[in-house]
């Protein structure tokens, strides 16, 4: 079973029942034992160069092929900042305050505390600041009226990612969660957390968040749930030491895959699917054969030559 | 006389007061829900999802073998300027819409905007127009600048807007995916009852597909959300005219007749099913015309000339009939 299998879909009424037992602190131990001893492994031989950073885009890039995963330029837009100032915005309506309003106050924050986001922000034109507000303010709306956000405990929003190195600083080698918020019933503790994503229902993501907060803290949310607002569902896994233990398998996969760049060797390609939309397909000469082989697709149907 | 609605009377007919905001039986979605999924489940399994979009039942309705003639023409075309000028529409009406003005320059605003949201298509498609065409997409856009400017107000917090709101409905687990894109959703539903208002921007004059495109979103709000919206429409860019009526029971069966159909062709096909041909005055713009005896037939042997069918419905021309919109 991977954790995709056990993504469920469920019911908001029923996101913070049931939950599993807190995983206890020696069980977090040996989750992180566990982890270290399967990495060196990985890692024996030739010293990695840089840094081996596993998040949510190179676990899935990296599950897939390895050479998907290799680095492209970031480059920021409306699109992704939208989650960021929406997730802002969201959390300063807590106050009463208007959507749009909370919005400006989010632009005029991250200004001043994200570098990245002051580098895009900086010196925009009214067209692309409209688009930016438009996209963060969709975003922001969407999930006022997609979470029932008053049932669902004491909320608290998480900015930053959480970042782990198993290893050591030192090492290279960085694990990255990026859950959006923890929901904790009012008179429960940390022990009770449950931790919320907005966003495609992927399992594997939901393990690596959980291993990630889990590592970090000391103590695993009991619970992982998404909601998808185009199709408006929400989705739950529970968090278990088997969970756990797959998502250490998925981490260790992933950076057996991305150790042969971090060596300087050129990665290899394992062509599927996931061709179509890599952004490195064009230069890929097994992934542009592979895309050749296969049969004329489009919208699931077999498209015959006219 | 320019009579388009504007400031409080478009935001009075969007919210429509007066206007009683009806309980629904929950059951009409999964009653949808069920129909969809009986037009499918015959033909499954599926070698690959079936991806369905309000472009797919429109065509597949219209022609199987043109469904797929079109599906599998040349993707690397660039669009043509119609469809440039409703990408950059779109642009400025979601600036308006944010509460921002336009400028003075309505083609780098329109530009500046696709930069900034990550599409770096618009900027491609339009330096691949010709400079003719630039100019007449650009006096285009001017219009509807100017109307968007003196005719939307600024929209009230409680409206909640969504902007490009992406829809996606999984049927019989997946096999089956219906996706669409609306221009703008307002409000939400409550306690039971319809709230949501549903409303695409077109650029081009009134055609009937319009209707069917809301009665699409009506049906994928209406399969993610367990309750029909409030009202559905369309918002004429370039006339100010605003589209947009109370759903009622009867255009959610008929929405759903309609894709049930469309599903039930698509499975067949997906199935592996020969397609089917269904000749009719639009043949000639069909990409699998060359090889299609029936369409030339129809074509050759129809006393009414295609020219002459087009010209009595409304005044269309070759993008408007296949625009992917």
């Amino acid at each position: 079973m991977t954790p995709t299998d056990d993504l469920r879909l469920i019911r908001w009424e029923d996101a913070t029942e049931d939950l599993p037992d807190p995983l206890p602190p020696q069980t977090i131990q040996q989750i992180r034992a566990e982890l270290r001893r399967s990495l060196r492994d990985v890692l024996i031989g030739d010293p990695i160069h840089g840094r081996i950073k596993v998040d949510r885009y190179t676990l899935r890039s990296a599950l897939a092929c390895p050479a998907s995963a290799a680095p492209t330029e970031f480059r920021p837009n409306a699109i992704i900042t939208s989650r960021a100032l929406g997730l802002r915005a969201l959390e300063l309506t807590r106050t009463g305050s208007d959507p749009a309003a909370c919005v400006a106050a989010a632009i005029d924050e991250a200004v001043t505390t994200q570098k990245w986001m002051a580098d895009f922000l900086d010196g925009q034109g009214e067209a692309a600041r409209a688009t930016t507000v438009a996209f963060a303010l969709s975003w922001l709306n969407r999930a006022l009226t997609n979470v029932p956000w008053t049932t669902l405990g004491r909320v608290t929003f998480l900015h930053s990612a959480t970042w782990h190195s198993p290893l050591g600083y030192d090492s290279g080698v960085a694990l990255v969660g990026r859950p959006d918020a923890f929901l904790t019933p009012e008179d429960g503790s940390t022990r009770d957390r449950v931790a919320l994503s907005l966003g495609w229902p992927d399992g594997d993501v939901a393990a690596l968040d959980a291993l990630v907060v889990a590592l970090d803290t000391g103590s695993a949310p009991r619970r992982c749930l998404l909601s998808y607002a185009p199709a408006g569902t929400v989705h739950a896994v529970d968090v278990t030491t088997e969970l756990l233990a797959a998502a250490i398998a998925n981490v260790v996969t992933a950076i057996a895959a991305l150790v042969p760049s971090a060596r300087g060797e050129p990665p290899y390609a394992q062509p599927n699917s996931r061709c179509w939309n890599c952004a490195h397909s064009d230069g890929c000469a097994e992934g542009q054969a592979w895309m050749a082989q296969q049969p004329h697709r489009r919208s699931g149907l077999l498209i015959p030559a006219l | 006389m320019d009579t388009a609605p504007r400031g409080d009377e478009l935001l009075t007919l969007l919210r429509r007061p007066d206007l009683e905001r009806a309980e629904v039986d929950p059951t009409l979605a999964v009653q949808a829900r069920l129909m969809l999924e009986e037009a499918v489940e015959p033909h499954l399994p599926f070698d690959s999802p079936l991806r369905v979009t309000k472009e797919v039942v429109r065509r597949v309705l219209r022609c199987e073998t043109h469904l797929l003639a079109q599906l599998g023409s040349d993707t690397s075309y660039f669009p043509s300027a119609a469809m440039v000028k409703g990408a950059m529409a779109d642009r400025l009406f979601t600036q308006v819409l944010a509460g921002f003005g336009i400028g003075d320059d309505v083609v780098a605003a329109a530009l500046e905007s696709a930069d900034a949201g990550g599409d770096a298509r618009l900027r491609r498609d339009w330096d691949h127009l010709g400079l003719q065409e630039q100019n007449e997409v650009r006096t285009g856009l001017e219009s509807i600048a100017a109307g968007l400017l003196e005719r939307w107000p600024d929209l009230p917090s409680g409206a909640l807007p969504r902007l490009q709101e992406a829809l996606r409905v999984e049927l019989c687990g997946g096999a089956v995916i219906l996706a669409g894109r609306v221009d703008l959703l307002l409000g939400r539903p409550r306690s039971g009852r319809v709230g949501t208002i549903m409303l695409d921007a077109k650029t081009g004059p009134a055609r009937t597909d319009h209707c069917d495109d809301t009665l699409w979103y009506c049906l994928l709000e209406t399969l993610r959300s367990g309750l029909p919206p409030f009202q559905i429409g369309n918002y004429y860019l370039s006339s100010g005219v605003l589209d947009l009526r109370p759903v009622t029971p009867e255009d959610l069966d008929r929405a759903t007749s309609r894709v049930a159909d469309a599903l039930a062709r698509l499975s067949r096909l997906a199935a592996g099913g020969e397609a089917g041909r269904s000749p009719g005055p639009l043949c000639p713009w069909c990409p699998a015309y060359a090889t299609c005896v029936d369409g030339q037939a129809q074509v050759h042997g129809s006393d009414e000339s295609t020219a002459a069918w087009l010209s009595f419905d409304e005044e269309w021309n070759e993008e408007d009939v296949f625009d992917a919109d």
